[in-house]
Parts: structure tokens; sequence; C-alpha cells
């Protein structure tokens, strides 16, 4: 078996590696081409026009140049070839450091280039191979950027170029050394490869649909969303559930329960907030940008959200640590003060210009795309300052510091690699039409830009940055018992004009409680069940109404009212806690496996410090009527909305019933409808080919058995006598034959010596011989030779018996 | 089984799969399904397509009327597969195949690919080659293949057992032998009866010597079974010895098999013309011919024709046996044709030996097929003995064969009865 396994791979390796030429121009062709679908399609998502053009003239000459000198080997050609790619990867080296930070563009140009060198040594299928390879990785790399469903174009072209290889490479060793017996009938192979291809599909679509696309790749746990706490019922004390990716944003949510909740997902990490540690008590910022020249740059919101910053976008210096920011403002009637460079716009004014841009682009434009296992929402700036009814961005706390060997690298002090059991990576690719400020994850710990990048406070459409996130371990449970702390003055400051009337509201709500979890979980519902919400859609991430509106006179507020309150009355709590800026994780895109985040996915949630955990997102608004997480997939990415490879994989370990059970259930009508009509096709094609048939399915002629007979008597005859020479050997030699033995072998056995049995032995052995494998019956005369030399053949053995009696007595 | 092609398109698929996981790329999940799609289609259809399909193969000589159905080294062989479906669905794309030594060590295989096998049909494949050379020839069994199509799995099935096919060596025309020629003119005067026989010395005892002939006195001197060897002026018998020791040479163009070759066209030649032929295959070790114990020996028993022509068909040679023992039991006065490699000098002894003994000899040396320098004297030349010694080398058997043909001046006039019969000991050709 192993021997056989090993002559197997051997055999595989060495046809992969065979040094013979090969001569179909078809297979370069279809290599070529692509070569030239993972170029175009680098180019595509953006790659450089030159370098795809480059390579993939450089690859159609080098197979023009390769195909003519198919039979004139060169050891020159590979060291030139080698010394190319060396050279280029000297003078791309710094394109492919990019692809460290998520940006696998520049490797996928550099591949195209080596694609269309190595080219000009190909002469062998292995190197064809090798080139259809290369070319899969360069659509590869360009699929990570593809966030256009157009994509979609190359990926088919480029399966039909690989399906086309294999049936051309298959034809070909087909033919190849073989008398082809060719058809005539082009209309029955037309049908034959049309039916063959409708199956591949259909069986492609079946493994689609039970392949697991799981939806997990944290270890240990299923898909995560990084969700602030929201609607916590406590009086029911219901267990906190993990949600899991993609909960319905308006059916799931019912008071008293998270929104987005879904069964079955139950996980020990809980919902995920910020885990900062007790170091973390001074506060977090990091996480919003690291420096301070990003801290204090407002600027991306600028402009696009109506909530007016000051903008510090020509201004890469790092603030001072005791700066403070006002970037918010929770006061719809705060006008930009022309004394201070802090001065807000109005929220009004805001609210137009966010207006203006929706109808300028006619839809809501993405801002990012973020390449992500675990969905979360996404962070931008906190801000700890709230006075006069504005927020400010304070940079007290900056735990961001830049690697000092690797440029473009920052480690967030906060959270830190030795607490991180589960990472997990963040690639975020920039979309907006202005430069942006950075966010990241949950529990972020170390953040990656291009070094290109690294000296300017705001990232530009297009670029990326990776980030390196652990899995907050809070749980529910864990909170239950955990205690907040308030180190910062600056996290426990109310309103001066309404401080006795939020403290009174604050104690009304949370009295009773038995921890700060719970009295957090009272202070959203209540802001849930006695608040109004204005939809976001037409405030943006701006506040229409004074805190004392909002909380005391009853009129509805926005999202950043909503978290401003929430903040407050933690505070009133005795909780310490801040005001978070940024995104809700966004929409999905299966085809493309990121999350698209718009402008209307803008957010605004508060957080609050715990002892154990550090600080934790809380979602006072009304979660439900907000959108986040999965929408409805359109056009391909419908076929993924479907497939039961999870049921079938978590099946598996309850048994085969549940498997079966699965399949069954999760079996889409279509999917059925397909099947049946395949077998209803199938039987009716094998009924019209029946009916063609001139012969019967059923009837005497339809299988007839046949035996093998041995014809002549003589031959028959002759195994006879054989046979009995055989029971004189085994008397003689005291053994009978054994299965390995040939019947020379035995005879030797009953040579003993003696020449005359010797000679009928060997004559003995050819005539048998001959009766076996010679056609024809043997001559009347050979078998009465036999039958003299076996009656002389068992005088010769009687008188050796009798001699070696003789020498032993 | 799955191909090296399956293989390599089954680890992309693994590893497309593996990458659809990490980085969550629909794009990836859609080109893996049909990865998975072809291999499954690749998988199932190489499985139905090989079913209810069978063959039948025959081989026959080209020109089996000429040849009387034998089939000799050098005659062309039509081989010939019936490709049958049983079922009512045509059939596509599939291999046949089967080994085959005949046409020479080079095409050990022949292939053939129909590209469509209509429904409850049959198709006849036919190829034709020319014997390579002689031997027990091996068809191996008729294989159909099935990988259509992508050739990712194949399945294969047998469709035909193998199947033996006997090749005779050649028989080459020969136009005239002195040594059954000659023999033709004194034939009268030497018919005498074997009463009359006198003692011409002893000889080695081989099997099927008669108890009779023992000669008890040489044989307590010598140690080992000698008998007594007469001298007779009427047997005509022409005794063929070849060495089938060492082999020099690739493929037919051997030492062994111009010796087989230059053995069996005089043989032939010497039967036509109704001599007995006495056939000495020294250490002839093929299969179902004598071997070991008797070695020098000739092949013991009566032969027709076509059993002598299946025994050297099917011989092989011993390996470095000597052949001395061999020529030291050839009869005395006895018409003998021998063939030796030119490179066994222990042999050059006891050929002069029984050249002397003979009545006419002719001795081929087989030289130049790549042995060893012999250090040859020149006490130990056959020439010495009178006897006429050719030399043949590759490629060389036409040209010794003329030689052969035009060696002495016999007188041919009068008539020649062909004696059949059988000696005491050896065979006889009938």
């Amino acid at each position: 078996m192993i021997a056989a396994l090993f002559w197997w791979i051997r055999t595989g390796i060495s046809s992969f590696f065979s040094s013979g030429i090969e001569d179909s121009f078809r297979l370069r062709a279809l290599t070529l081409a692509g070569m030239w679908t993972g170029a175009m399609a680098l180019a595509w998502v953006g790659g450089d026009l030159g370098y795809c053009l480059a390579g993939g003239l450089l690859g159609t000459a080098g197979h023009w140049f390769s195909y003519q000198m198919r039979n004139r080997p060169s050891r020159l050609r590979p060291v030139i070839i080698a010394v190319s790619v060396i050279a280029l990867s000297i003078y791309l080296r710094n394109d492919m450091v990019k692809s460290l930070n998520g940006d696998w563009v520049p490797l996928g140009q550099y591949l195209v280039l080596v694609c269309g060198a190595s080219a000009f040594e190909l002469r062998t299928r292995g190197g064809l191979y090798t080139g259809l390879i290369l070319s899969g990785m360069v659509l590869f790399f360009a699929s990570r950027q593809a966030f256009d469903h157009s994509f979609g174009i190359f990926v088919v072209g480029f399966v039909v170029v690989i399906l086309a290889f294999l049936v051309v490479t298959f034809l070909e060793d087909m033919i190849r050394t073989a008398r082809t017996y060719w058809t005539k009938n082009q209309a029955a192979t037309l049908l034959y490869w049309t039916g063959a291809i409708c199956a591949m599909f259909l069986l492609a679509g079946l493994a689609f649909w039970i392949l697991p696309r799981g939806e997990n790749r944290v270890a240990g746990s299923p898909q995560l969303a990084v969700l602030p706490y929201s609607e916590i019922d406590i009086r029911t004390q219901r267990s906190l559930q993990q949600i899991e990716q993609g909960p319905s944003p308006q059916s799931d949510v019912a008071p008293g329960n998270f929104s987005g909740e879904t069964e079955g997902t139950v996980g020990t990490n809980g919902l995920q907030g910020d885990g900062s540690g007790p170091q973390d008590e001074i506060g977090e910022t990091g996480e919003t940008g690291g420096t301070g020249d990003l801290e204090g740059d407002g600027s991306g919101f600028k402009g696009e959200s109506g909530i007016q910053t000051e903008d510090f976008s020509d201004s890469t210096q790092p603030s001072g640590p005791d700066s403070a920011s006002p970037v918010y403002s929770a006061d719809n009637d705060a006008s930009p003060s022309p004394d201070s460079p802090q001065d807000l716009a109005s929220s009004s004014q805001s609210q137009s210009e966010l207006k203006d841009n929706r109808s300028e682009s006619g839809e809501d434009p993405v801002v990012f795309h973020v390449r992500s296992n675990v969905a979360s929402y996404w962070r931008g700036l906190v801000m700890e300052d709230f006075e006069d009814g504005r927020w400010f961005v304070s940079n007290l706390n900056n735990k961001m510091i830049e690697s000092t060997s690797v440029k473009g690298t920052w480690y967030n002090l906060e959270n830190d690699f030795s607490n991180a059991d589960i990472n997990y990576h963040q690639t975020f690719f920039l979309r907006g039409n202005d430069q942006l400020p950075m966010v990241t994850g949950y529990r972020s710990l170390q953040v990656t830009v291009n070094e290109e990048q690294t000296d300017n406070a705001l990232l530009a459409s297009g670029a990326s940055y990776r980030v390196i996130s652990s899995v907050p371990k809070h749980t529910p449970d864990q909170l239950r018992w955990d205690k907040s702390i308030g180190l910062s003055p600056e996290l426990t400051i109310l309103p001066s004009d309404i401080e006795r009337e939020i403290s009174e509201l604050a104690q009304e709500i949370v009295s009773g409680s038995s921890s700060d979890f719970e009295r957090l979980g009272r202070i959203i519902s209540y802001l849930n069940t006695e608040t109004g919400l204005v939809q976001p859609e037409h405030t943006g991430l701006v506040s229409v109404a004074t805190l004392d509106e909002f909380l005391f006179q009853g009129t509805a507020g926005s999202i950043l009212d909503y978290a401003t309150a929430t903040v407050m009355l933690a505070r009133a709590s005795d909780m310490p806690a801040r005001l978070a800026v940024g995104y809700l994780p966004g929409v999905q895109d299966p085809l493309t496996g990121t999350y698209r985040v718009r402008e209307s996915d803008r957010h605004a949630w508060a957080e609050v410090l715990f002892d154990q955990s550090g600080w934790v997102p809380f979602d006072g608004a009304p979660r439900g009527q907000l959108s986040y997480g999965e929408r409805p997939a359109a056009g391909l990415a419908k076929l993924f909305t479907s497939g039961a490879g999870e049921g079938l994989y978590s099946g598996l370990k309850e048994g085969p019933q549940q498997v079966f059970r699965t399949l069954i259930n999760s079996l889409p009508g279509p999917v059925l409808s397909a099947l049946a009509s395949a077998i209803a096709a199938v039987i009716l094609i094998g009924r019209w080919f029946q009916i063609r048939s001139h012969r019967p399915l059923n009837g005497p002629n339809r299988r007839r058995m046949s035996y093998a007979v041995i014809p002549g008597e003589g031959r028959r005859e002759m195994k006879k006598l054989h046979a009995q020479v055989e029971r004189l050997i085994r008397r003689h030699a005291g053994m009978p034959r054994a299965g390995w033995q040939t019947v020379g072998d035995y005879a030797s056995l009953g040579t003993n010596h003696s020449p005359e049995i010797d000679n009928h032995l060997s004559w003995f052995t050819q005539a048998i011989w001959r009766a076996t494998y010679r056609g024809g019956d043997l001559h009347p005369e050979t078998i009465a030779n036999g039958r003299r030399r076996l009656a002389l053949l068992k005088e010769a053995f009687k008188v050796s018996r009798s001699q070696r009696a003789g020498v032993q007595s | 089984m799955i191909t090296a092609k399956g293989a390599g398109v089954l680890a992309s698929a693994l590893a497309i799969y593996l990458l659809a996981r990490l980085s969550q790329v629909g794009w990836l999940y859609l080109v893996d399904s049909v990865f998975w799609g072809a291999l499954a289609l690749g998988l199932v259809l190489p499985w139905l397509g090989g079913a209810f399909i069978s063959a039948h193969r025959s081989a026959f000589p080209a020109d089996g009327a000429k040849t009387g159905g034998r089939l000799s080294e050098g005659d062309r062989v039509n081989i010939n597969v019936s490709l049958k479906n049983r079922f009512f669905y045509p059939r596509f794309f599939h291999s046949v195949k089967f080994a085959s030594t005949l046409a020479g060590p080079h095409e050990a295989e022949r292939r053939f690919f129909v590209a469509q096998l209509p429904s409850s049909s049959t198709l006849l494949l036919e190829s034709t080659a020319e014997v390579y050379m002689r031997g027990l020839h091996h068809l191996g069994p008729v294989i159909l293949e099935s990988s259509a199509p992508f050739g990712l799995f194949r399945r294969r099935r047998t469709l035909a057992g193998p199947q033996t096919m006997l090749v005779l060596p050649r028989v080459y025309p020969l136009n005239r032998l002195t040594l059954v020629d000659g023999q033709d003119s004194q034939s009268d005067k030497t018919r005498v009866s074997r009463s009359g026989l006198n003692l011409a010395g002893s000889r080695p005892y081989v099997p099927g010597d008669s108890p009779r002939m023992v000669h008890w006195r040489n044989t307590a001197r010598a140690g080992r079974m000698m008998v007594k060897e007469t001298e007779d002026e009427s047997d005509k018998t022409l005794h063929i010895m070849f060495d089938s020791g060492d082999v020099w040479g690739e493929g037919r163009d051997t030492n062994f098999e111009y010796a087989i070759k230059l053995a069996v066209t005089v043989a032939d030649y010497a039967l036509k013309n109704g001599v007995p032929v006495r056939v000495w295959g020294s250490h002839l070790n093929g299969a179902g011919v004598a071997s070991g114990a008797s070695a020098g020996g000739p092949l013991d028993v009566a032969l027709t024709w076509n059993e002598l022509l299946e025994s050297l068909a099917i011989a092989r040679p011993a390996g470095r046996v000597a052949v001395g023992e061999g020529l030291a039991s050839l009869p005395t006065a006895a018409n003998l044709f021998i063939v030796v490699s030119a490179n066994d000098e222990t042999a050059h002894q006891d050929l002069r030996r029984a050249l002397v003994r003979s009545r006419e000899s002719i001795v081929v040396r087989l030289e130049g097929f790549g042995e060893p320098a012999t250090n040859r004297d020149a006490g130990n030349s056959p020439e010495m003995a009178g006897a006429s010694v050719l030399t043949c080398g590759p490629g060389g058997l036409a040209r010794t064969l003329s030689e052969i043909e035009n060696m002495g001046q016999w007188d041919g006039s009068g008539a020649f009865i062909a004696t059949t019969g059988k000696t005491s000991t050896g065979a006889v050709i009938q």
C-alpha cells in the first residue's frame, strides 16, 4: 500500500516535472489567456495598468519565443530569467512590503511580471501548469481588493480557461501516441459536452451548497460580532448571548432582549467591548488613530456628517498631552466660535451639508471596506470632555506608540499582546472621497500603515492599513460582579445646568440595582422606552435636542443624543463614562468578503470603564432602528444566502440522522426542482437513445455469458498424465506443490540425480507447458509417448526408492 | 483511481477552499465550487462510462494462408479488438490499450482512442505489427480506460484476458548444403545392416541410450557411465549443435538468435531432403526444454518438425556452461553442423576432437556480437581438424548462408531417399 502510494506520488511528480517538450499550441494559448485574465483583473481592482500591460505583453512574447525555441534547450535563458526576477524583486521590494499591510496588489503586479518573464523558458507541461498557478495567485490577490461585483467577469473568464485547459489536456493526452477513432457525429459530441458542462455546474452548485462557508475564523468560537451592550433587560436576568453576524435589524429587536440576538450562538466571550485592563484607568484614545495628530483631527467627519470639527489636516504634529479639542456638539444651537479654533458648526448647518452630499452622489457613498473575521463597531474618536453641550476630543491618554524598528507600525499599550488569547486581523481599505482618520475594531493591539502614509495624519482614499486586534474577554457574568471605577475627574463631569436633574433621574432609574452592569442596563432600557429617536438618515451624527430637552421634555433625539444621555446618566450613577464615535459594522458583501461601511453607518455610543474589564461599550440608541451587519444580498451574492454547509458540519458531530435531516430541511425548492429536472432529462434522453437503438433492452441476446473452455482431447489427456506425475513427485519429495512453485520448480524436487527420472520429468514439464499454452491440440503420438514415459517414470521412482532403502540399510 | 492531474486539481480545490475560509472572499468559494464540481463529475463519468462495454481480441498472421496459420519471426500479424457497447447510450472518449512485445521492445503498448462508441454497436480497432523476434510473446489484457471529460479520475476495466502467441524462428531459404547433398550420392553403399557395426569407441551416457550399449570397462575407468559407440555407415543423420551459453548482443541481433536461425535453416533443408536431423542444443534451458542434468544432451524426444520449431522458439540461453561435454557426446563418424561462439575457448579442444571423429562437418563461428576478445592460439583452432569453418557476425546471416550454400562441390547426382524413424538415443526429426 505504501509502496503503491509512493509510486503514485512519484509518478505524479515526475509527470509534473517531466522534461517532455509540450508541443500543443492550444495549451499555450490557454495559459496565456489565463495570464492576461489575471493581469487585467489586477488592473481592474486598482493595480498599475503599466505593470499589468507590461506583464501581459512580456508573457505573450515569452510564450511565442519559448514555443519557437521549445526544442532548443539553453542554460543561459534560465540564468537570465532568474537574474531578471531577482532584479525585479529588489526593484519592487518596497511595493511588495505593502502586502504585509493588506494591500496585495503590488505583490500581484510583481507576480504578473515574474509570470511574463518565466514564459521565455516555458517548454514543458509542468511549466504550463506553473503559469496557470501563478495566474491564479494573481487573480486571488486581485480578488482581495475586488469590491465590485463586476470583478466576476474575470473570475468567470479564468474558470473558463481552467476548464478548457483541463479538457484540452485530457484530449491531447488521449490522442497522443494512440490510434484515434474520431467521431463524425458532431451533434452527439456536442450533446455530450453540453450535458457534461451542465452536470458539472449542477455538481458545482451542490458543492457550493454543502460546503461549510464558515463564518468564523477565530479559533474556538463561532462568528463574533463586537457590538456594544444594548437594551439589557437585567430584570429578567437573562443571560447575555453572543450576537452572531447577520441579525435582522428590525425583527430581532425586542424589549428586554439584545438587538440582533441569535439563538444557538452562546459563547463565553460574550458581547465585545473594549477590554482594557486596569491599566486603562486613565482612558483610551489610541484606537482612534494612535497618535496625537490623528486624535486631534476630526476633519474626516467635516463636511460629511454635518458635525463640524476643527480641521487638523494640515497639522501632522501630535497635540500636547494636555490639550483638548472640541469635536462634537450636543447642542444643536451651538455655533462656531470665532475666537476659538475649536468652534463648532451648528448642527443645522451640518445637517444641510450632509443632505447635500447625499443628494449629489445619488446614493450613500462607501467610506471604507473592512476585511475582518469579526464584525465590530468600528471605533473612531472617543471623547471625554463635555462642556456647554459640546464634546471635546482629549488625547490626554494616548497609549499608542510607534515602533522604533518598523516604521508605520503602532502598538497600543492599553491592550498588550501578552494578554491576548485570540487575535484577529482587520484590513481597512479606504474608499471615501476625502481623507479620513483611522478607525479600528475593538481591542486593537497593533496598527500598520504603509510607509508613505505614516507622515500624514489622515489617510487618503485608496489607502489600506492592517489592524491586529484581540477578542475581548469580558462576559455579562463577569461584568455583573465587576465594578466601574472612576479615576479621572473628566469622566464623571455632568452638565452644570442640569446636574441635579440628571442625578435625580439616574437615582430613580438605577435604584435597587445590585451591580453597575445592571444599572447600565436599566439606563439603556429607560432610554429605549421613555425617549424618542429621530431617524438617523434625517439627522446624521448630530444632536437635535439639548440634553434637557431630550431627557426631561420629551423631545426626540438623535443617535448622538442617546449616546450623550447614556454617558451622562452613567456618570450620574458614579460610573466613569465617555463617548465613542465611529461606524456601525456595515453590510457584509459575501462575494468580496468585506464589510462595506457607508456614510449612513456613522454612529455614537457610550463606553464605561470597569475595573477588570476596562472600557466596555454600551449603546443606548434603539439599535433595532439602526442598520448594521448583513443586509439582503443582491445578484450573485444571493447565492450566499442559502447553504447547508454549516448545518451539515454541525450535524456531523451529532450523527448521520442529523445530517440527513439537515439536508432535507435545508434543500431549497429551486435545488429540488433542478435535481428533479436533471433526473427527468436523463431519463428522457436515455429513452430517446433506447428508441434509436435497434436492439431491445430485454431479450435473449441482451447479455450472454461466455465461458472459457480448453479444446482438444490431447491437452486434457496430457493434463491428466501430468497430474499423475505430480502425485509421484509428491510421494517422492514428501511435500505438495506450493502455490509459488511452477511446474518446473516442482519437478526439480523429484530429480534425485537420476538421469532417467530427470529425463522423464523434463519431458513432462515441456509437454504440460505445451498443453497449457500452445494453441491447438497435442499430437496423438505425444500422448502415447507420455503414457509410456509415465510407466517408465513410475518404474524409475520405484528403483530409486529401493536403491535409497538399500543405502540406508 | 485519481490521476496526477486530478490530484493537482484536488489540491488546488483544497487550497482555494482554505484561502476562502481565511479571507472570506466569496469569489473564491464560487471558483472552488467549480473545482469540486469538476472533480465530482470527473469521478462519476468514468465510472459510468466504462460499464456495459465488452471487447474481444483476435490476433492472426496477416498472410495466414501462406504461413499455414503459424507465426514466424518477421511476419506481419493483425491484432484486432472488437469493442462492443451493450448499452443504449453512446459512449464517449475511451481509451483501449494492451501491452504487446510482438513488435519489439520499443512498442510495448498499443493504444486506441475512441471518441464515440455508438449505442448498441461494435467498433473494430485494427492494428498490425511486424513480429520482432521469435519466442513466446504475451499480449497483455485488453484494458478499457475511461477518464473523460477532464482526465481527473481514471477507471480501468479489463475487457479481455492476457493472451500468448508463439513466434517461431525464421527459416531462411537454403538451396544447397554439402552435408546433405553429399550423402545423397553415397546412399546406396552406406546402407548396411546394424548388425555389422564396428566398435568405434565409447562416449558418455546420455538419456535414452540402451543399457545394452553400456561399456562397462570404460565406465569403470572413467568413473561415469559410458556407452559403446559404433560406426554406423548407414546413419545419415545430420547432427546440428549450437552453443546456447553466453549471449552477446542485443535484441534479436545476438549470437544465440543467430545460432537458432542457422540451426533451424539447416534443419529445414535437411528434412526437406529426407535427411534425419538431430538437434543438440547444448544447455537448452527454455521452458519445457531439457535442462540442468541433461547438459550436452539432445532433445530427448521424437519431435515433429513443428514441435522442433516450437522448442527452438521458446529456447532460452542457459548462461555460462561448458559446451565441451555436449561436443564429447556427439557420435562418431557423423555429419555435424556446429554453431559456436568465437570466444568459447574451452570448447575449442572438444570441438577439435569432435571434428576429428566426424565424417563431414561445418562449423560456424559467431563473433562480433560484443563478446570479449579471445586469446585463441593456433592449436585450438577448429581449422586444424580440417573442418569447414565459417564466420558470422551481426547482419551477416545472409552472407553466411550464402557461403554455406557454396561450400564444397559434392556430386549431387542420384536420388536420395529420405529416411524417417527414430534412433535409440536423441531425437530424430521426422
